[in-house]
């Protein structure tokens, strides 16, 4: 496991499982973003779980972020899974219509484990 | 000689004319009065009740509403007036229901009676009875309003059944009068069964609800669209007629599956489980 900026980044499989530690500001959130892609490009791995069960805030910002890594992550051949997205964080989202762009909300770590599997296959 | 008329014979002669003109001015006052309640229900209500101040009137009393000569009139218009409680009408939108009655009256007085003095007479007796009616139908309205709120606050207390149907499949079915206070305790409640029971699908059943009005629908759809961000499926199933036509009216893509029933959502939800009911072979 290695931290870059606050959040833990661990492979798991043909996968990499991010896990931001807490609200990020925006020059974080951004941060966050290129070192994710980069390893995306480096690892050449097939797909992207972003665990958010540690945030209990997404702005604006944070959710776009996400939707552009997932979209970016899209162009260099991964497709991503958001997991662990809490209710009431859920409920926010939806009131301030923050969407998360090709990313594909799933319930847990199993379910997207299966779901990057498959999509891997099928590619 | 329609002069000589007394207002009671009046009123049952124009009663036609009178019936037209008020259901056009509630029309242009009433507000939400169309969307909560049916051409054909309006209708009727004000047809028979113009009926039957005709007939209480016939007596030329127009003064004592405590006279058996009123009682009918008055058991419909607390029957009214405790319904439009119950279907979530305001204040003002019930009192217009009297208080256009009286403009038509007005109205129709205006055009037949051409001595001003004799006019001006007979408006303020019909004004006095109509005002009379219209605070009866308030307290009867403000009544019914508290009666409704304490069983609100009571059913608030009441948490919406929850039914685990399978592994990670959970139903709601949802009955009473829906509200965004109930709606926004509704859209937690879901949530968090969500976390708690991993439930990939999650089936919202309306079959006991007959009307949602606009801002819950919006609340509901807020709901199923915060579930499928947490990476759950939401789906609908026996929607009424008319929630579907709140639904339609705020013009949104409910981008839900909804269906018929709830055994057609049970059916679709195993699919997505990759579940299978087999009969078994005897």
């Amino acid at each position: 496991m290695e931290k870059r900026g606050r959040a833990s980044i661990l492979k798991i499989e043909d996968f990499l499982l991010a896990t931001p530690e807490e609200a990020m500001h925006d020059l974080a959130a951004i941060q966050f973003k290129d070192d994710l892609l980069q390893r995306v490009k480096e690892t050449k791995i097939s797909g992207l779980i972003i665990d958010l069960c540690r945030i209990d805030v997404v702005d604006s910002f944070m959710g776009r972020t996400i939707g552009e890594i997932a979209n970016s992550a899209a162009l260099l051949g991964a497709e991503v899974a958001v997991i662990g997205l809490r209710p009431e964080v859920a409920i926010t989202m939806v009131e301030m219509g923050i969407s998360l762009g090709q990313a594909h909300p799933l319930l847990n770590l199993d379910l997207a484990l299966e779901f990057l599997r498959n999509q891997t296959r099928g590619a | 000689m329609k002069s000589k008329l007394t207002s009671a014979q009046f009123l049952k002669e124009k009663q036609k004319d009178i019936l037209e003109t008020w259901k056009k001015n509630i029309r242009a006052s009433a507000g939400r009065t169309f969307e909560l309640m049916t051409a054909a229900q309006f209708d009727q209500e004000t047809q028979s009740f113009l009926a039957e101040l005709v007939k209480a009137i016939s007596s030329e009393n127009y003064e004592d509403i405590t006279r058996p000569e009123y009682e009918n009139l008055l058991t419909m218009l607390r029957r009214i007036s405790s319904s439009r409680a119950e279907q979530g009408f305001t204040p003002t939108e019930s009192a217009v229901f009297i208080m256009s009655l009286k403009e038509a009256i007005n109205t129709c007085l205006g055009q037949e009676i051409k001595d001003p003095k004799r006019l001006a007479a007979e408006v303020l007796v019909m004004g006095n009875l109509t005002d009379k009616l219209a605070l009866h139908t308030f307290e009867t309205f403000v009544a019914s309003r508290e009666k409704i709120m304490k069983e609100q606050a009571m059913a608030l207390e009441f948490s919406n059944p929850m039914i685990m149907v399978w592994d990670n499949l959970i139903a709601f079915p949802l009955q009473g009068i829906l509200d965004t206070h109930r709606m926004a305790k509704f859209t937690t409640e879901m949530l968090d069964a969500i976390t708690r029971h991993q439930a990939r699908v999650v089936i919202v059943d309306l079959t006991a609800i007959a009307t949602m009005d606009t801002a819950t629908c919006n609340r509901l759809i807020q709901a199923i669209n915060a579930a499928r961000l947490m990476g759950s499926e939401a789906i609908i199933t026996g929607i009424s007629p008319s929630v579907a036509s709140s639904i339609v009216k705020l013009g949104v893509d409910l981008e839900a599956r909804t269906l018929r029933e709830l055994r057609e959502g049970i059916q679709y939800a195993f699919r997505v489980l990759k579940l299978k009911v087999v009969k078994e072979v005897s």
